[in-house]
């Protein structure tokens, strides 16, 4: 156990490395403001953009060839040259982060934090890697790797058959960032459950870290952080995810909530160094789940949306869009023949070149919607605040940061339901096995949300008559 | 009273609810008319069994599981009133939470109709109070009632300790017969236990309870939501509601979460790469294919492997283990044909494929693969 922990805090001790140093780096080439934050949100932020720094040189050295060696080497020197850059700002620079004195409400939200995630692991250590994804999926992937080295090439089945050169993979459509943050770990350890239940924990740690460091700077009490952290650790299915680590769901929701920290962040201070982060974190999405580019495509509209357009040009774009929609759905939708395939987008199906199809058919899917909110007791009470929190989106003035994670929260929900309504994914819904994860991606968002509703109850008694 | 004082009037009103909500949702006010009172039927020593199985020591009734995943206990006599149980109730029920136990029959819904198949899933706890579904309480006909346990193999490793089954008794009996506390109780504290499905869903089975418990604090948090609109008192008091309302919640899971603890430290203590027992056996054919193929001086990353098969279990925890070779699942067999000739190429057959290894069953085939290793799990062939 104590191997294990070790090298789990080795590991992420490598990514904020990583994350900090290239931060570092980038701001001082550029020129620009190094942007001092205090040393947990440092940390965290230096271990999300680590990850995102990470995925990104090893998609990168994928291209270069099939050497682990050399891939390794590559790894090592750039951790070196981090960690170089960051001692020499903290000893002979100006320091990397705000040196406050510690507060004592700090002390104890770490503590439950730790204490939490202990029990977490005395639940999970000695469970093997149960999730089935990770080893069919993810993991596999990076054993792949780790034997035929990074580079090597990942083919269907008939091409398998066929061909000598290529591995068999058949979800290599898949994007490759979980499995490549899992790659490195199977040079220590060949069941690497330990490890990544290690770091799934520190990551979950560090997210609910940050939301609390949010919700004081908005001065939520200290009662209402701690009821935060309660909430977060005892969320059943949140939980699941974190005594069954290894699934991509949970990494995506936390880059999901990381944008809107962000973008929160950027509108108190409007830094270009926190403006390279968000961008960042909005690219982490495509490269950890398919999905992932909805939620950007989300997100680029949702912030486009709210930051450049005034009251009357959101009216009319939103007029424009529903002409144009109400047209296509009344001529029938978009055909053309081209010479890569046909291209249609019409109510009925969407085919994109033969690559991508998608076909239209309502199924009703109330009954596992509801059932996946409340019945199963995936969340908890968590739902029953919805209603709650739509009335303090449209009765309250929010800032332009808050409309945008209003639009992002709200659109996606209307994503995820026409998904399920309106498309074959329905099976899945029906089969439990991927709504829940799909809602799972906006939790943690969702909660966030929920958090600064009660903190603006609390902060105006005034606002109960406004309601 | 005065503006300061709203708040104890908030909690004296949101207090009155707490408890009406309470009565009405958990059927402690039975708005349905109570059935004619039955005397409860105990069929304890009423199940037919293969004679050794079943013993009793101590006020215990044991079941021997030993060598089997999958026991039928059909009721030895059924009488004609079947559908007027609402209940049944298994005592002082001890399992190590490592079967699955379900109660099934088959039914007709009119006289004239169709038999239908029952199976409904009884509660792992020890105090297994069930109540039938509808289904069987408007049943015309019951027949072939049976209890039927079956381990779980999704649970990691069967060890010793699930090889028995205990219970003091097995009774059908009526709702006026039990109290509605042991029932709710009964649902809410079974175990959920972490296996494959965890990651997509808390909890699939058993939802009647966690329902009622869900609109129950929902509905008061409503409630509490308009005394706040109409008294206000501080915000506090209602934040306090809120967190109230999720101990309750947190509660449940918090027991549950408990339970895991000591059932995960007892099932997988030393068990750390292993899923579960069929997993160990698949890892140790890994092993003994790859010592079969490193006899014969193969590079494992320019061997190509097929496992014949379809896409379950066995065959991915297989592939999983031998991913240092360039192995694959393939399901048709002349694919398999068409390229085992290739130098480095082997086809690994798991039961029942393996019978194709027979030397007479490979006379129909075009080519005749050699067989390199047999044994009555699995073959190899080149």
């Amino acid at each position: 156990m104590i191997m294990t922990a070790l090298l789990t805090f080795g590991y992420i001790f490598y990514f904020i490395c990583l994350g900090v140093g290239t931060r570092l780096a980038i701001l001082k080439l550029m020129g620009l403001d190094t942007n001092k934050r205090r040393l947990s949100n440092l940390l965290a932020h230096g271990l999300f953009v680590g990850l995102f720094v990470h995925v990104l040189l090893l998609n990168v050295l994928q291209l270069i060839g099939n050497h682990n060696v050399l891939v390794l080497a590559v790894m090592i020197l750039i951790f070196l040259s981090c960690l170089t850059i960051i001692l020499y700002t903290v000893i002979l620079g100006d320091g990397i982060h705000n040196s406050t004195h510690t507060s004592q409400q700090q002390v104890i939200t770490i503590t439950v934090i730790v204490i939490a995630s202990l029990l977490i692991v005395w639940n999970s250590f000695h469970v093997p890697n149960l999730a089935w994804d990770t080893w069919t999926v993810w993991l596999a992937r990076a054993k792949q790797w780790y034997h035929h080295g990074l580079g090597v090439t990942f083919v269907q089945p008939q091409t398998w058959l066929e061909s000598n050169t290529g591995l068999l993979n058949l979800s290599s459509h898949y994007p490759d960032g979980l499995s490549l943050i899992f790659y490195p770990m199977l040079f220590f350890s060949d069941t690497v459950k330990p490890i990544l239940l290690g770091m799934y924990l520190v990551i979950y740690g560090f997210l609910v870290l940050l939301m609390c460091n949010r919700l004081e700077k908005i001065n939520a009490p200290l009662y209402l952080r701690m009821f935060l952290l309660v909430v977060m650790y005892t969320t059943p299915l949140m939980v699941n995810h974190l005594l069954l680590p290894g699934y991509a769901d949970l990494i995506l929701a936390v880059y999901i909530l990381l944008i809107m920290l962000g973008l929160l962040d950027y509108n108190d201070q409007p830094k270009p160094a926190l403006r390279l982060v968000i961008i960042g974190y909005a690219l982490m999405l495509p490269l950890l789940k398919i999905e992932g580019w909805v939620w950007l495509i989300v997100f680029m509209f949702s912030h486009s949306f709210i930051m450049w357009f005034n009251v009357k040009q959101r009216l009319l774009i939103l007029a424009l869009m529903v002409i144009t929609f109400v047209l296509w759905y009344l001529v029938g939708g978009l055909t053309l023949i081209t010479p890569f395939g046909p291209l249609v987008i019409s109510p009925i199906e969407i085919n994109l070149f033969n690559k991508a199809y998608l076909s239209f058919a309502f199924s009703n899917v109330t009954d596992a919607v509801l059932n996946g909110l409340f019945w199963q007791y995936n969340w908890s009470l968590l739902w029953f605040g919805l209603p709650f929190l739509w009335l303090y989106m449209i009765h309250q003035k929010h800032n332009k940061a808050q409309q945008v994670s209003h639009l992002f929260f709200v659109l996606a929900l209307a994503v995820i339901l026409t998904l399920f309504y309106l498309t074959p994914a329905a099976k899945y819904a029906q089969d439990n096995t991927a709504i829940n994860r799909i809602f799972l991606q906006l939790m943690p968002c969702y909660i966030f949300l929920l958090f600064s509703m009660l903190t603006a109850i609390i902060q105006q008694p005034a606002s109960a008559k406004n309601l | 009273m005065s503006l300061k004082h709203h708040h104890i009037l908030y909690w004296i009103i949101s207090g009155c609810f707490f408890l009406l909500t309470a009565l009405l949702i958990f059927n402690y006010i039975d708005i349905k008319p109570p059935k004619n009172s039955l005397e409860p039927l105990d069929v304890t020593t009423s199940i037919k069994v293969t004679p050794g199985r079943y013993y009793q020591t101590s006020g215990l009734y044991h079941l021997d599981m030993t060598g089997t995943s999958h026991i039928r206990l059909p009721l030895k006599n059924i009488p004609d009133n079947m559908a007027s149980y609402s209940l049944l109730i298994i005592d002082q029920f001890a399992s190590n939470q490592a079967v699955n136990l379900y109660l099934t029959a088959e039914l007709q819904n009119r006289q004239d109709s169709d038999v239908v198949p029952f199976k409904q899933k009884l509660i792992n706890h020890q105090q297994s109070i069930n109540e039938l579904n509808d289904e069987w309480q408007s049943a015309v006909t019951i027949s072939e009632v049976a209890l039927v346990i079956e381990s779980e193999i999704a649970l990691g490793f069967g060890n010793e300790f699930d090889s028995q089954v205990s219970w003091q008794s097995i009774q059908f009996s009526n709702n006026d017969q039990i109290s509605q506390t042991a029932k709710i109780f009964s649902e809410l504290l079974a175990f959920v236990p972490l296996g494959f499905s965890s990651i997509n869903i808390h909890n699939g089975e058993a939802m009647a309870t966690y329902k009622s418990v869900l609109i129950w604090l929902g509905s008061l948090l409503l409630i509490a939501f308009i005394i706040y609109l109409v008294l206000k008192p501080p915000a506090i008091h209602l934040l306090a509601s809120i967190a109230l309302a999720w101990l309750v919640t947190g509660l449940i899971y918090g027991h549950n979460f408990a339970q895991q603890i000591t059932f995960n430290q007892q099932r997988y203590a030393g068990h750390t790469q292993y899923l579960n027992r069929i997993d160990q056996g698949l890892g140790d054919m890994a092993k003994r294919i790859d010592e079969t193929l490193a006899a014969q001086s193969n590079n494992p990353a320019n061997t190509k492997i097929l496992i014949m098969g379809g896409e379950n279990f066995n065959n991915k925890r297989l592939k999983y283990h031998l991913l240092q070779y360039n192995v694959g699942i393939i399901g048709r067999y002349e694919d398999m044909l068409k390229i085992i000739e290739q130098p480095n190429v082997y086809a690994v057959l798991l039961t029942p494929f393996n019978d194709m290894c027979q030397p007479e069953n490979q006379t129909a085939a075009p080519v005749a693969p050699n067989i390199v290793l047999k044994t009555t799990q699995f073959c190899i062939l080149q």
